[in-house]
């Protein structure tokens, strides 16, 4: 593991954490954040989204094994006519 | 006109089915495209794991059906209600079917035989250079209106339906988790579909109990639901620069998969409604006026022609497909027959939303004693009372409220529960939107600094990098979103000044991109007879209803805005629409006599 993928594997973790606190307290109290000042749950929540949606690019950020071996798959070059 | 709902959805379903096999496959396909699956297509030939990744047929159309039924398909059938039913449902099935869908295959494939770039830059090929600049550019303002509108409409819906916001806190980690499970971990497709509708189904639940009411600063000025707003402008400006910028395969490609079936959800209970409630008829009025007045257009007599593709976009044609089209579908598809389920179906299946889950809803809805006793509506009152979002969140609410009564539950709990589905629904539609807008502006900008590459290399990659790129949409987007000013005598976000124009300049672009697409068939393609008259008289009639829709917006409409820095905001970019709007047919012109010296 590189730097960049430990770092993303920090972020995604860190960010499943505070999601889940936030969808915990929110069952708790039947809402999460109170609608009025900033509330740990509501600051938890958007943190944590951010950190789930940026941190696996940088943990799983090369293209998948799957869509390698698809493109490995096909002819790559354009056929003749076709402008590149 | 004494209608019952299943005739609508027979008339619907046959007229769709019938189009899509035989001017969808036989002709376009088959006859004009002549679309070859040992072609390949730029998702391979540029291949970057960026934007050029190949996609699964099936999720591919979930991203372009997702990515252009914004708020389109669902609100301007609401406005075009005033007509009554008859004329919107028309409209919506005939303009889809010969302009819009064509319009969308034309766009996709076009850019697909030139390597996946817009179809700004396919014009360049057969209208010229001046007419590709002149577009690239127009398109780039039309797609920062886009975002602040987008941004602004996802805000306002988190604002003031918080359980919506909840929906995209458990939505997008989902398509995340769908798209490791599938393109890392090799699940089938069809198993990780089912466990990602489960968990959907069970967000939904959670979002209906717990929503997500955003905190604000008290002492902001503007009072608490726009200091929500501005917070929400500012997460999801962050996020959309997040979005547009990942690959595709990352999150846009999992995340409109998904949206696609929340999408067929909502069209398929309303079908299913249909059914259910097959004996009930119509009881909305079939044809009010030619001409009734709309609040959308400063209170004037609205002319169904040459207005509706004013009114109605998405559910029947819209330029904000062709982006689409020849901006990220374009870059994915994986096989050039499957343009025509992605391209054409697409485009019929935005046409099915507006139909069965807008137009029949309401019509069903119209006066029902139900919607007096729940206070809905007032004596003396009908669904034209309501603001066209209410029309549609009320019409699928009543519907559906009306399918679980007759299947033996509470008529106000289906219509309750529904209606939130129909906001969220919108809510999740809207978001998809924003951030391919704000790719799709991306695309403009990069194409537009291609000159730039040979002569300042560091500079084009510089200027061209899809971080800074996406970053300067938002910036830009989001300072036409962010501010809030007085409009007529109530708090709006400053975005409104100009989107009374927003329209035209939309339906300029499918003028537009149908001509360059009506031009490279027969400049290219080489089609003659009456083949071609089937692309070029949908051309000319988009054309020539379009350029008389501006002229009328011109005379009757800008002079009666109240507003007067909208009516010079507004009023500018409609004007400069008609200028290029001519400028642009004198570039088709000449292309098309240039053809046809040619031969």
């Amino acid at each position: 593991m590189n730097s960049k993928e430990i770092s993303g594997t920090i972020i995604t973790i860190i960010g499943i954490i505070l999601l889940a606190y936030a969808f915990i307290v929110g069952g708790v109290h039947g809402h999460i954040g109170n609608g009025k000042a900033f509330t740990s749950d509501d600051l938890a929540a958007i943190i944590g989204w951010f950190f789930i949606i940026g941190g696996p690019a940088l943990w799983f950020g090369e293209v998948p094994v799957t869509i390698r071996k698809k493109i490995g798959s096909q002819e790559t070059t354009p056929k003749e006519g076709e402008k590149a | 006109m004494n209608f019952y709902a299943i005739e609508i959805l027979i008339i619907v379903f046959v007229i769709y089915g019938l189009a899509y096999v035989y001017y969808g496959k036989k002709l376009l396909q088959e006859k004009i495209i002549k679309a070859d699956s040992s072609r390949p297509t730029p998702a391979y030939t540029r291949f970057d794991g960026v934007d050029y990744v190949p996609a699964n047929k099936y999720v591919l159309y979930g991203h372009h059906f997702a990515s252009i039924a914004g708020a389109g398909p669902i609100i301007g059938p609401a406005i075009a209600m005033s007509y009554g039913w008859a004329l919107p449902l028309l409209w919506v099935l005939f303009g889809n079917v010969f302009i819009g869908a064509v319009h969308d295959y034309l766009s996709l494939m076009s850019s697909v035989r030139y390597g996946g770039i817009s179809i700004m830059s396919v014009s360049e090929n057969v209208m010229g250079k001046s007419a590709r600049y002149i577009s690239l550019a127009y398109v780039y303002f039309a797609l920062l209106l886009v975002f602040a509108a987008f941004v602004s409409v996802a805000s306002i819906l988190f604002a003031k339906i918080p359980s919506a916001a909840t929906v995209a806190l458990i939505f997008m980690p989902l398509a995340l988790l769908f798209g490791f499970i599938v393109y890392r971990a090799g699940v089938n497709l069809k198993l990780g579909t089912v466990i990602a509708v489960i968990i959907i189904i069970l967000g939904f639940i959670y979002a209906y109990k717990i929503p997500f009411l955003l905190g604000y600063n008290p002492s902001n000025s503007v009072g608490n639901l726009w200091s929500a707003y501005h917070n929400w402008i500012i997460i999801l400006s962050i996020y959309a620069i997040l979005a547009a910028s990942l690959p595709v395969w990352y999150l846009l490609q999992p995340r409109d998969y998904l949206n696609a079936y929340v999408l067929w959800f909502f069209v398929f209970f309303a079908a299913f409604g249909s059914l259910v409630l097959a004996d009930y008829r119509l009881i909305g009025t079939a044809y009010t006026s030619f001409a009734p007045r709309m609040s959308s257009f400063a209170g004037q007599p609205t002319y169904f022609w040459p207005a509706i593709p004013l009114i109605i976009a998405c559910g029947a044609l819209s330029g904000f497909h062709s982006l689409v089209g020849s901006g990220t579908s374009s870059k994915q598809l994986s096989n050039e027959l499957d343009a025509l389920l992605v391209g054409y179906g697409g485009m019929l299946t935005e046409g099915a939303v507006s139909s069965m889950a807008v137009i029949l809803p309401v019509s069903l809805a119209w006066s029902a004693p139900e919607l007096y006793k729940l206070g809905v509506l007032k004596a003396g009152e009908n669904m034209l009372s309501l603001s066209p979002l209410d029309r549609f969140l009320v019409g699928y609410g009543y519907m559906s409220g009306e399918v679980i009564h007759r299947l033996g539950g509470s008529f106000a709990t289906g219509y309750h529960v529904f209606k939130l589905f129909a906001a969220i629904a919108l809510a999740s539609f809207v978001l998809t939107t924003l951030d391919t807008a704000t790719r799709l502006a991306r695309f403009a900008w990069q194409e537009m600094f291609d000159w730039l590459s040979t002569k300042s290399p560091p500079l084009h990659k510089f200027l061209t990098n899809r971080w800074f790129a996406s970053f300067l949409v938002v910036l830009i987007g989001g300072a036409m979103a962010y501010p809030v000013v007085k409009l007529g005598g109530s708090l709006q976000p400053a975005y409104k000044i100009l989107w009374p124009a927003f329209a035209g300049v939309n339906q300029l672009l499918a003028a537009l991109a149908l001509l360059t697409a009506a031009l490279w068939v027969y400049m290219v393609l080489k089609t003659r007879g009456s083949t071609n008259w089937l692309i070029q008289v949908p051309a000319w009639f988009l054309w020539i209803t379009v350029t008389a829709g501006l002229i009328w917006w011109t005379s009757d409409v800008m002079p009666k805005l109240k507003v007067s820095v909208q009516k010079v905001g507004a009023g500018s970019i409609v004007i400069v629409s008609l200028i290029l709007d001519f400028l642009l047919i004198y570039y088709f012109v000449r292309g098309l006599i240039k053809a046809s010296k040619s031969k």
